[in-house]
């Protein structure tokens, strides 16, 4: 299979038709050539598999970040047209919504002092690791409108500024969801978990900003040298796993029901106009827009802290952008010159609309939309935009994070969590998790470098190098 | 019979055999187990369960998922279960105790189970499948 693919331009390589039965386009996927070592074949035949299914439109793609996960691969991205494509629960994921937010302070790193004590008591607020419960109750009647509204019952609830939504994406809320196709099951596991981190790689970190590569974008985007920011990075919890869940087996079903052959049964999917693909839609929906909300209101906690510790208002600490990276959404595309509406699977990757896009924020026509890479426990984030080049090319997706080269199992081999921490902790970067095992799992060496990994969608074209943050305190999920 | 971990970039991919059918689930149960509760060896707990279905790759998708959800809203941490197939179906009973932090906070949280590679087949070491854990 790996002898199939074809170098196209120096970022771009090309799975073409035949690389497994039934693609109806080639595949697309962006690397260098000094990442190539990192492409595994299962994410390759991945790719391919989502070439087969019915109303892609132009390639299926994959992100620098790509590897092998199931139905999509990680870093894949499909786009299918409205009257002949179809939707699927594999190209978004058990977390559906899974994203990033990034929050700035007015602080540099001096003002933070003894931060561990700050990161511990954030920590201590912060329900991270498995089996944890939020400290906020919210009501059966809150979580219709949680998942109806999205970040705007946040707001509304005050766990937030009004601000905060014109700098989230879609301001926190994709329209559509209905409730009734929500189950019991996935409400009784949503309602004790809205203000969680989950577990897995999911983390909140305090980031020092390093360079800045594009003055102008960083000053739209709020972003100056030596500021510390927060990152946040989960999603929509077991609302969302039971969501994903149950749609599988409707979608299998369904795939039979209009004859849609599957390469991977974790690819079950219906037509986007069908009574099935719609309610996973809307279900979708609601899980997405639990986890913007979910996102808002460890920020709000996160807030709280640094008020106390530091006298700072909400205003102080704005919202820079908070990005979706498990998702399915229905935008716009320019395909041979129309205007085409089309359902954009991104599963591990991110939106990155360019210049004069719909659904940017303030101030931001001329420069595109922030876009937040995470990267691993050790390694820089970077703050991108987006640009034409992503329109042009990828439906406005780019990459989500470094991308994992290590299986956990291999990761835990190579190094203990507690000597992880230590090195870590030589280099000034503090580290807080429920267990050793976790540190160990999330290892800096079980990621592709991100400096790399950016380095490629920069040079592509496909988004471009606004801000590099270095991480200083970590708290795992 | 046993259950071993296979290598896989992203997630928990485990290969599971059984004797007999009901063993196979029992196994995938105890694979699950072993990734979210790795430290919990005893139980006064009990959870029990039934499913519908005759098709087995997606009753053992059910029983998998099901265990999901049980553990996380009855807040238990499991390392036993014990699968009796009808006819219609199958009866399950999860053995384990209260979930607690300190104790249990090792383990890793899985999202869902995937349906990728899940086929089960008679081989030499009795009925056996791959079984994809998203964590």
């Amino acid at each position: 299979m790996m002898d199939k693919i074809i170098r196209k331009k120096e970022y771009e390589w090309e799975v073409p038709i035949g690389t497994v039965p039934g693609m109806r386009v080639p595949g697309r996927f962006y690397l260098s050539e000094e990442l190539m070592g990192t492409l595994e074949e299962g994410a390759v035949q991945q790719l391919a598999n989502i070439a087969t299914l019915p109303g892609i439109c132009k390639n299926a793609l994959a992100m620098p970040d790509i590897h092998w996960g199931y139905g999509f691969p990680i870093g894949g991205v499909g786009a299918f047209t409205m009257d002949e494509g179809v939707i699927s629960p594999g190209g978004v994921g058990f977390d559906i919504n899974c994203g990033v937010r990034l929050m700035a302070t007015p602080l540099k790193r001096s003002d933070l002092g003894q931060m561990k004590n700050v990161l511990q008591e954030i920590y201590d607020i912060i329900p991270t690791g498995v089996g944890t419960k939020s400290c906020i109750t919210v009501k059966d009647g809150e979580l219709n409108t949680i998942m109806t509204e999205g970040a705007r019952w946040a707001i509304e609830e005050g766990y937030g500024t009004e601000r905060d939504l014109f700098w989230c994406e879609g301001q926190g809320c994709i329209e559509g969801a209905d409730i009734s196709h929500v189950s019991q099951k996935a409400r009784k596991r949503g309602r004790p978990q809205c203000g969680t981190l989950g577990s897995g790689n999911h983390f909140l970190e305090f980031q020092c900003v390093e360079e800045i590569f594009e003055p102008e974008a960083a000053q739209a985007f709020g972003i100056e040298a030596d500021q510390i920011c927060i990152m946040i990075h989960c999603g929509s919890r077991g609302l969302g796993h039971q969501i994903c869940t149950d749609y599988l087996t409707t979608l299998e079903d369904a795939a039979k029901k209009y004859q849609i052959p599957l390469a991977d049964n974790q690819l079950a999917c219906a037509p986007l106009r069908s009574p099935e693909g719609e309610a996973y839609l809307s279900a979708m929906a609601c899980a997405a827009n639990y986890a913007w909300v979910n996102r808002q209101i460890i920020m709000h906690l996160t807030r709280e802290v640094l008020s106390r510790n530091f006298s700072l208002s909400a205003e102080e600490m704005p919202l820079v952008y908070d990005v979706t990276h498990n998702i399915a959404k229905i935008e716009e595309h320019m395909v041979d010159g129309k205007r085409t509406t089309l359902c954009v699977h991104r599963k591990g990757a991110t939106r990155a609309f360019g210049p004069n896009s719909r659904d940017l924020p303030p101030g931001c026509d001329a420069i595109g939309q922030p876009v937040i890479i995470p990267g691993s426990m050790g390694s820089s984030s970077y703050l991108l935009r987006g640009t034409h080049g992503a329109m042009d090319k990828t439906f406005g997706s780019t990459c989500h994070g470094a991308g994992r080269v290590l299986s956990r199992s291999q990761a835990k081999k190579r190094a203990s969590g507690e000597s992880i921490q230590e090195s870590l902790g030589r280099r000034g970067i503090i580290v807080l998790a429920p267990s050793a095992g976790t540190i160990a799992e999330e290892a800096p060496d079980a990621y592709k470098p991100s400096d790399q990994v950016v380095e490629v969608v920069h040079e592509a074209g496909i988004s471009a190098k606004v801000a590099r943050l270095y991480p200083i305190g970590v708290i795992k999920g | 019979m046993s259950f071993s971990e296979r290598e896989h970039t992203a997630d928990v991919l485990m290969h599971v055999c059984g004797a007999t059918k009901q063993e196979l689930y029992e196994e995938a149960g105890r694979a699950l187990f072993s990734v979210m509760f790795p430290l919990c060896t005893r139980g006064e707990v009990m959870i029990q369960f039934t499913l519908s279905g005759k098709e087995e790759e997606r009753l053992l998708h059910e029983f998998l998922s099901e265990i999901l959800f049980y553990a996380e809203v009855e807040c238990v941490a499991l390392y036993r279960a014990k699968v009796t197939l009808t006819p219609s179906g199958l009866s399950a009973e999860l053995f384990g105790e209260p979930y607690q932090r300190e104790r249990h906070g090792s383990g890793t949280e899985v999202k869902g189970i995937s349906l990728s590679g899940m086929e089960i087949k008679r081989t030499d070491d009795g009925w056996c499948t791959l079984v994809l854990f998203d964590v």
